[in-house]
């Protein structure tokens, strides 16, 4: 897959991730397997933008005795997701369109 | 290994920038060894699933921004050759020596590179002036031939065809030379940036 791309859906499914509760690196990585492969080094750098573009908030909690890092999406985040789908639907309609073509 | 020997290693690998950047990775990688370790991994195993410590900071480093890696690499050049105080006031007092001399070194560079354009541009000019040669050999020719002068008629033939020539034969050799410059203009910046960066 196009890398770019790749990069702009990870950045969509880790917030999809967050949609229903707060969650922490390992458990984002976990929900995600069914549905795109990602690994830790991979992860972080996504978090750090999104932190950066306001899409998601980052809190401490302890857990076992230790600090954990937890990510809440925020509006904006929402927004994103939004933005996603909708773009897809566009894109959607142009595949249809060309698959069409081929098919003809 | 273990999981404070990675997060050491990767500690030591990305100490040259920012602390805070430094903690939140180790503190990440840390997090995530002790998530995999809870559910149900050994040390060693959870460490490994983690990747290579020299990728991880490659990454890292990649994703910094442009700015903070320049501000890092410069220092990073300049650490350990730190100039003496003396250096620093005979720096400072030589000025209007060195700097005369490193104006007029650059000017010069750039003096030699403007010249260079100008042949360029002269060439081309050349280029001009015979593809006009041979028009005008071709407009006499006819206007000659129509006055019945047929000497003078071969004569612009000949000058126009000979101008021709030697303008296409120009124009193949300007080609070339005009985008070897810029090619090897985009060549110097690439390296000034390398140098930069590193």
């Amino acid at each position: 897959m196009d890398i770019q791309l790749k990069r702009g859906l990870l950045e969509v499914c880790v917030l999809s991730a967050l949609l229903q509760e707060d969650s922490y690196g390992y458990k984002i990585i976990k929900d995600l397997q069914p549905c795109i492969e990602i690994s830790e080094s991979t992860l972080y750098p996504i978090l750090r933008r999104l932190e950066a573009a306001g899409a998601l908030n980052v809190y401490s909690a302890e857990h076992n005795g230790r600090l954990r890092k937890y990510y809440r999406i925020t509006d904006t985040g929402r927004q994103k997701i939004q933005d996603f789908l909708d773009e897809w639907k566009d894109i959607m309609s142009v595949y249809e369109y060309i698959e069409g073509k081929m098919k003809a | 290994m273990t999981k404070a020997e990675f997060l050491n290693e990767l500690k030591n690998r990305i100490a040259e920038y920012p602390s805070e950047e430094t903690n939140q990775s180790v503190e990440y990688y840390s997090e995530m060894i002790d998530d995999r370790m809870e559910d149900g991994m050994s040390e060693p195993e959870a460490v490994a699933s983690m990747g290579k410590v020299a990728e991880i900071a490659q990454q890292i480093k990649e994703e910094l921004p442009l700015t903070t890696l320049v501000k890092y690499k410069t220092k990073e050049k300049t650490k350990g050759k730190r100039l003496p105080v003396w250096a620093i006031i005979l720096l400072i007092l030589g000025f209007p020596l060195w700097g005369g001399l490193g104006i007029t070194i650059l000017s010069v560079v750039l003096a030699l590179y403007a010249v260079v354009w100008s042949i360029d541009l002269v060439i081309w000019s050349l280029v001009l002036a015979f593809a006009c040669c041979g028009l005008i050999g071709v407009a006499g020719f006819i206007g000659s031939l129509v006055q019945g002068a047929v000497g003078s008629a071969l004569v612009y033939l000949g000058g126009g065809l000979a101008g021709a020539g030697l303008g296409v034969f120009l124009f193949i050799g300007i080609l070339l030379l005009t985008k070897g410059l810029c090619h090897g203009t985009g060549w110097c910046f690439r390296q000034l940036k390398k140098a930069i960066i590193g």
